[in-house]
């Protein structure tokens, strides 16, 4: 990358969000050097498509150009791009999925995408449930969140997101020991 | 087990999973971005800003024709006596007398 100052990179993260709050764009810039590899594996994880997954990182990141003079407390970047990360995913999968309320039970949209003993890995297996379920289960298992911080930053209910993680991670195991089977079996021929 | 525990097969699959490389393509392409972006907000900024300024001229176009009927002398009443009624003698004023007139009145009403 060029055209910003070196010493940026070396900066603490507050001051650097400090600096970018008033507009420096070199200094969102390291911002986003420093964060996309995780909002982009985010996002991958969340909706399973690498190019689709970069435009949502971008979306989230150009929010957060935006709003980022009204981020009182610098130090609190890190959860409040994550928040605003999700609100893209959230918006992105209520425009491309009017069924999701109809299906609120964390079962499979189509489960005729997923035969019995078909090869996937996580990815694959995440793709297989609803848009809340995904999105609880991976702000779960892959950012550590409790249930509590997951129904404060989806908005979802408290027992929703338990619902969701409880048969979203029943599903998983399912789906994930069919894998493991799949693979066994080859290693054996 | 509490509600909290997470299946640590699962946890082992969610941590093993390999960070992305940097990608500069990624950033560039958002500075791209960033920038049309700007340059959208800017020339919205500009629109709102013309709109308003076009409001401000219609406005005061309706305005002035209106504040000079409304300071205009009901009677014409020349000298002295002119000037002491100046201040009433207008539709303006006229609607001042009429409404203290008609607060005066609510006032006396309601406390009785």
């Amino acid at each position: 990358m060029t055209g910003f100052p070196a010493h940026y990179a070396d900066g603490a993260e507050a001051l650097v969000v400090g600096l970018a709050r008033t507009g420096d764009e070199a200094a969102f810039t390291e911002l986003v050097r420093r964060r996309q590899s995780w909002i982009r594996g985010l996002m991958r994880r969340l909706c399973g498509e690498a190019a689709l997954a970069d435009d949502l990182a971008q979306k989230a990141f150009l929010q957060a150009w935006r709003k980022l003079p009204g981020l009182e407390h610098p130090e609190r970047f890190g959860p409040w791009l994550k928040q605003l990360a999700v609100n893209t995913w959230r918006q992105h999968a209520r425009r491309n999925d009017p069924m999701r309320n109809a299906d609120d039970t964390g079962e499979p949209e189509d489960s005729s995408r997923a035969p019995a003993g078909m090869a996937m890995d996580l990815d694959r297996a995440l793709a297989q449930l609803s848009p809340d379920a995904r999105m609880c289960i991976v702000l779960s298992y892959s950012e550590g969140m409790t249930h509590p911080e997951i129904a404060t930053a989806t908005g979802l209910p408290a027992g929703t997101v338990k619902s969701h993680i409880r048969r979203g991670t029943q599903r998983l195991q399912g789906l994930l020991a069919d894998y493991d089977e799949r693979i066994e079996t080859e290693e054996r021929q | 087990m509490t509600d909290e525990a997470r299946d640590p097969g699962l946890q082992a699959l969610f941590r093993s999973a390999p960070d992305l490389p940097e990608d500069a393509a990624f950033i560039d392409s958002l500075r791209l971005r960033m920038k049309r972006q700007g340059r959208l907000r800017m020339a919205n900024r500009l629109i709102v800003g013309g709109l308003l300024v076009a409001a401000a001229f219609s406005l005061q176009n309706a305005l002035f024709p209106m504040s000079s009927a409304l300071l205009s002398p009901l009677l014409d009443i020349q000298g002295l006596a002119g000037k002491v009624v100046a201040p009433i003698n207008s539709p303006a004023g006229l609607l001042s007398v009429v409404l203290l007139g008609v607060r005066a009145l609510h006032r006396r009403v309601t406390r009785g």
